[in-house]
């Protein structure tokens, strides 16, 4: 998952798109939720409970993207990216607290590359589920602790809002 | 996932005009006697008069939320900043057209879009408003339960249903950029309501 995608900010209409950059939107995308659910898959080793059966519905969730995206891609004839056999984590993993911080931060940088696909200039299907991913985890962050932003997703980006009013 | 039928209803609702702090301040007109009768702003333009119709709602529930129950500043005080935030970041793309009509279903019409307070010093163009009238579109402050706990929930009750209706007006935006400042306005506000709930995930 990458963070440092500019804001986006061309004005074109979802028909002058090119293709290309919505493939590339979609599979960054697919692949930032490969890498969500092989998180997921880590942290809810070390959590249990109530908080490992939230680790394993938002698995469940990402699931079921990481299926609708691919679904979307094999309709525009592309072959969707493959999952990696292993993701390198940001940080140890290896108790309930770090495991928390993982899921915390797994949906936190999800929420950017969405965001980059609602800015990709993709059609209105794919534009509403974009968006309402990008609320889905900043909800699941928000559970998980990470500290509630101005501007989920866009924080740090090139061009973004000032959350000065925090 | 968020029911798209519900989030229709809203975004009817949404057009409901309310007058926020800053939206009576500069919609001080009777612009419905005063617009160009055939005007027709972008649909960007639109977009954004509306979210930040939906944000200065947010504010002024806040407000007043604080005002009825001091008890609840600090909890409140992050949402708040937010949404201070959210409006400078929907005005910050600059002034608006005066609207003379947002769409048939909105019943909004005619009004100052801008929504810049008096004291902004921006020159807003043909949408400035003149002084010491008032737009079509004010009502009264929002009602504040009397019961802090309700309070509370009626605070999550708006910040849930702006999270929708900015969803809607993310798929509606043509501007990427804009899209993708409502599409994180959604999840902020979401966001808002999950953390007063204050659950574990």
């Amino acid at each position: 998952m990458n963070r440092s995608v500019r804001f986006p900010t061309s004005d074109v209409s979802d028909d002058a798109t090119p293709p290309d950059d919505v493939v590339a939107a979609l599979q960054a995308t697919l692949a930032g939720e490969h890498a969500c659910v092989y998180g997921y898959g880590v942290a809810g080793a070390y959590l249990d409970d109530d908080e490992l059966a939230a680790a394993r519905q938002a698995l469940e969730v990402h699931e079921q993207r990481r299926d609708t995206l691919r679904e979307h891609l094999l309709a525009m004839d592309v072959e969707p990216e493959a999952a990696l056999p292993a993701y390198a984590l940001p940080f140890a993993v290896d108790d309930a607290t770090s495991a928390r911080e993982l899921a915390g931060v797994l949906e936190e940088r999800l929420g950017a590359v969405y965001i980059d696909l609602i800015g990709a200039g993709t059609g209105v299907d794919l534009r509403e589920l974009a968006a309402e991913a990008v609320v889905d985890t900043a909800v699941r962050a928000a559970r998980w602790g990470v500290a509630l932003s101005a501007f989920p997703g866009l924080e740090g980006r090139e061009g973004a809002p000032d959350a000065a009013g925090e | 996932m968020v029911d798209v039928s519900r989030r229709r209803a809203l975004l009817a609702l949404a057009g409901i005009p309310v007058a926020g702090m800053a939206l009576a301040s500069c919609s001080e007109t009777h612009p419905a006697k005063r617009r160009a009768p055939h005007h027709h702003p972008d649909r960007d333009s639109v977009v954004r008069w509306r979210a930040i119709q939906l944000e200065q709602r947010l504010l002024a529930r806040h407000a007043e939320t604080v005002t009825h129950h001091p008890e609840l500043e600090d909890l409140l005080g992050t949402p708040t900043a937010h949404h201070r935030a959210h409006l400078e970041a929907l005005l910050d793309d600059g002034p608006l057209p005066r609207l003379a009509s947002v769409d048939d279903a909105s019943g909004v019409s005619g009004t100052a879009a801008d929504g810049r307070t008096s004291g902004s010093g921006t020159d807003t163009g043909p949408g400035d408003a003149g002084p010491g009238e008032t737009g079509p579109g004010e009502t009264e402050p929002p009602e504040i339960p009397a019961n802090p706990g309700d309070a509370l929930a009626a605070i999550r009750d708006a910040e849930r249903t702006a999270s929708d209706l900015h969803i809607t007006e993310c798929v509606n935006a043509t501007s990427p950029r804009l899209a993708a400042l409502l599409g994180s306005l959604a999840a902020a506000e979401a966001a808002h309501d999950a953390d007063l709930d204050g659950g574990a995930a």
